[in-house]
């Protein structure tokens, strides 16, 4: 339950042996390194050091990290090799980096291949998809006896176009004048294929007068189609469509076989994303060195019980090497380190902000009331089973790691807690056991509570929730009274935290010793108006500072009744399982009933897990993030962020 | 004339939807066709229909609301698909606490029972009363909720990994939908025992 100390370490070495020295740092894993460019704007120091510009080379990995990256989304789709959360990991040594440099080429050119090939593939498949269309269109005129875009003979030209299938258009063509010679048009007209909805018309006319023909066309639902940009008969264009499309098939099943090969490295081009990315970290690292003419200087921070591990490592290069204390004006990064029970809630925390350095790591109080308030909520034995058994098996069986694992883990204990106080409150899967037991078996039978049923009795659980939520406060003024003497603060830690605590248990106590409880009341209050007051000018200005500061209580109020929110979720959740377990059982106890049952017992129960699983997460959180922190946490810290190996595709072998 | 028409009208119509409520309310009509406004399991029904009904629309504009702005945010990034649902369906809670509200009083008026209750006036009216804080508030909270969600979404467009502060600082609109569902039940579980 701790934040772990920090030492700040300083290296110098010779400048030749750089390179292993942050090689081995980052095996090692242990320092935060420190930039130290900013000590290059004092000009006097700026004239005997200068720092490695690195970005060049860094953005040179990131490219190539870029391209396998690309190349990846490509195998992931095509290879035999399937990943999924039940994948392990591949296994990543450092002999791996060291017989990287050899692989790197090849693998860097059967990416940009595959790229290559897997962009010349949609074309492909997008050319084909035109062709199909331009197919499609022109079918319906496969028996057009002329070429297209050339007209018949000098005097007569012809053009073609759908209509609905029911119309006729003989009759219009027939009745068409034309303007010029005032002459009714001569038109023939004849259908050249039909489908359900369109029929395939093809008109021939005099030169000149196809405009007039089209225009009066249009009016009962002729569409004049064309194609422009072909020549020759639509025969012949079929026929060279339908080779074309051969063509870009064949093509395309070589292309696929292509990328289906450079698939192969998908699980070389993972190892290789990764061992980049750590040697772009590498080199990244090198701009927050100082460098002289013939040695460099590292300084970071580690962690108090690795300072001898970097050391060992530094003597071997015969390195000066020293760890100091931070100084007060310092601010070394946070490394949280809890008991491993503690450790799953640690994201709770984090989510919010980490602790500043001289602060207080609150996850061993955190942990428990959010264990006990996210059961309290969801509080559902079914639903509290499932989340256990189904979290220790996604630990069991899939790869996940990092922040999911932790919250996974956080949710199977919850989840214990969800057990504990579903059979407290008599609750699994809602009523279950006695919908069913009355509607399939006709008994009477039912899940009796071990302590009280929150629907029928919701002012007890109201009232536990305000007791668990004035406990919840309560502590969290101890943790600030805590860090008060710690410091050396007594005044403060006796008078603005104690007289409030001593105020706030005498609310209670009056219940049941009255005159106990309005002295502690009394002399709380007594001691806030003589206090509170201090910094104020005058005695009227301190007299209204202590009185005014009083005004506080009603902060403590609101933040007592927000624990209402336990009662709420818990009801809801328990009611809406009932809600579905009744609409379940409306079905009676038959085959169609029992079925019934099944399908909205398991759609509904999922549906209402999730949900209130939700809920509990997020109120559960709240209640640490507003009610609690409120009263004592000082956050602002950076995360312990170690000079080391990162990786995301495989994992580190023994 | 109107009345009249009113009065042919209105009974017959109401009592096709629920003919339990009005038989035992037409019991009371006598010659007076609004008399069904003096019975305690109409305003129940109504409490409870107008609970659900306003907390399901507040719910289907909220999540109307954030599934726009995550619809654009999907457009950019496909694979933020699964944090952003979430997000997405987080306005969608106050339609579950109307439905149970609803289901709530409706059970107390004896719908799943084989007859329905005998209730007075006052306590019908009373349930309309307690049905009202879910309702009305279900139905803001839940479009406030909605655009909340909308504007963590664009936290997100920026910052992909802070999805849990996003689903928190959406979720502290609930807060106030679940101190609705807290008063609205223990109003409902009190008035009829």
């Amino acid at each position: 339950m701790a934040i772990v100390k920090m030492k700040k370490v300083t290296v110098v070495a010779m400048a030749e042996d750089k390179q292993s020295v942050l090689d081995d740092l980052m095996w090692l894993s242990a320092v935060d390194v420190s930039p130290l460019s900013e000590k290059l704007e004092d000009e006097n120091l700026a004239s005997l050091v200068s720092t490695d510009s690195v970005s060049q080379s860094v953005d040179d990995i990131n490219g190539k990290i870029s391209i396998l990256s690309q190349a990846l989304k490509t195998y992931r789709q095509y290879s035999k090799e399937k990943r999924s959360f039940f994948t392990p990991y591949q296994v990543l040594n450092r002999s791996d980096f060291e017989a990287f440099p050899d692989k790197e080429e090849k693998l860097l050119s059967n990416a940009g291949n595959s790229l290559r090939a897997s962009s010349e593939l949609n074309t492909t498949k997008s050319e084909e998809n035109r062709i199909d269309v331009l197919f499609q269109r022109l079918l319906p005129w496969k028996t057009l006896p002329f070429r297209l875009n050339e007209p018949v003979s000098d005097k007569a030209d012809y053009f073609f176009g759908s209509i609905p299938v029911k119309t006729d258009i003989s009759s219009v063509t027939e009745g068409v004048i034309d303007e010029e010679s005032g002459e009714k048009a001569a038109a023939w007209t004849g259908v050249l294929s039909k489908d359900k909805e369109y029929s395939y018309n093809l008109v021939i006319c005099l030169a000149g007068q196809e405009k007039q023909l089209v225009t009066a066309l249009s009016d009962i639902g002729f569409s004049k189609i064309s194609f422009p940009d072909l020549n020759g008969t639509v025969e012949q264009n079929l026929e060279i469509l339908a080779e074309r499309k051969e063509e870009l098939a064949d093509k395309r099943e070589v292309l696929l076989k292509q990328i289906a090969r450079y698939s192969e490295d998908l699980s070389e081009a993972e190892k290789a994303i990764d061992i980049l990315s750590n040697n772009a970290r590498l080199t990244g690292v090198r701009e927050k060195l100082l460098n002289t003419q013939s040695a460099f200087i590292l300084q970071g921070w580690t962690p108090e019980d690795r300072v001898d591990e970097v050391g060992a490592l530094l003597e071997k290069y015969g390195a000066f090497f020293c760890a100091e204390d931070p100084l007060d004006e310092d601010e070394p990064p946070i490394k949280l380190k809890n008991a491993k029970i503690i450790q799953p809630f640690e994201p709770v925390t984090e989510m919010f902000a980490l602790p500043t350095y001289r602060g207080l790591d609150p996850n061993f109080m955190v942990a428990p009331f959010y264990f006990l308030f996210f059961g309290m909520m969801l509080s559902d034995a079914g639903y509290g089973l499932l989340l256990a058994i189904g979290g220790f098996l996604i630990l069991k069986f899939t790869n996940i790691r990092g922040s999911m694992r932790n919250m996974v883990k956080m949710f199977a204990i919850c989840g214990i807690s969800t057990v504990v106080w579903g059979f407290l409150f008599g609750t699994f899967f809602g009523d279950a056991v006695g919908v069913i037991a009355s509607t399939f078996f006709g008994s009477s039978l039912t899940l009796p509570p071990l302590w009280f049923d929150p629907v029928n009795d919701p002012i007890t659980l109201l009232i536990v929730s305000f007791v668990v939520g004035f406990i919840h406060i309560l502590v969290g003024l101890g943790l600030k009274m805590f860090m008060l003497i710690r410091d050396g603060h007594y005044f403060s830690a006796i008078f603005d935290v104690g007289c409030w605590m001593l105020l706030l248990i005498g609310i209670p106590v009056v219940l049941f010793s009255t005159p106990v409880g309005i002295a502690l009341i009394a002399v709380g209050a007594v001691g806030l108006i003589l206090t509170q007051g201090r910094d104020k000018k005058g005695i009227l200005g301190k007299i209204i500072g202590g009185v005014g500061s009083l005004y506080g209580i009603t902060g403590y109020m609101s933040d007592i009744l927000s624990y209402s929110r336990i009662l709420a979720l818990g009801l809801s959740a328990g009611v809406i399982g009932s809600v579905f377990n009744k609409l379940g059982s409306l079905g009676g106890a038959n085959i169609i009933g029992v079925i019934l049952f099944i399908v909205i017992f398991a759609v509904g129960h999922l549906l209402n897990l999730a949900l209130s699983t939700l809920g509990a997460y997020v109120h559960a959180s709240r209640l640490q993030f507003i009610e609690f922190f409120s009263k004592f946490y000082e956050s602002g810290g950076r995360k312990f962020d170690e000079f080391g190996i990162q990786l995301k595709y495989t994992e580190l072998g023994q | 004339m109107f009345l009249t028409f009113l009065t042919s009208g209105m009974p017959s119509s109401v009592g096709g939807q629920v003919p339990q409520a009005v038989e035992a309310a037409s019991e009371a009509i006598g010659s007076n066709a609004f008399a069904f406004l003096e019975s305690g399991l109409f305003w129940g029904f109504l409490g409870a229909a107008l609970c659900a009904l306003l907390a399901f629309i507040g719910s289907a504009r909220g999540v109307n609301i954030a599934g726009e702005a995550a619809a654009g945010l999907v457009t950019e990034d496909p694979s933020m698909f699964g944090k952003i649902v979430i997000i997405e369906n987080l306005p969608a809670t106050q339609a579950i606490y109307g439905l149970l509200i609803a289901f709530v009083a409706v059970s107390k008026l004896g719908l799943f029972a084989p007859e329905l209750s005998e209730v007075t006036l006052l306590q019908g009216a009373l349930l309309f009363l307690a049905c009202m804080p879910m309702g009305i508030v279900g139905l803001i909270s839940a479009i406030y909720q909605g655009r909340t969600a909308a504007a963590t979404i664009s936290i997100l467009t920026k910052n992909p990994n802070e999805t849990s502060k996003c689903i928190l600082i959406t979720a502290m609109v609930e807060t106030f939908a679940i101190f609705a569902l807290l008063i609205s039940f223990l109003l409902v579980n009190f008035i009829i025992k």
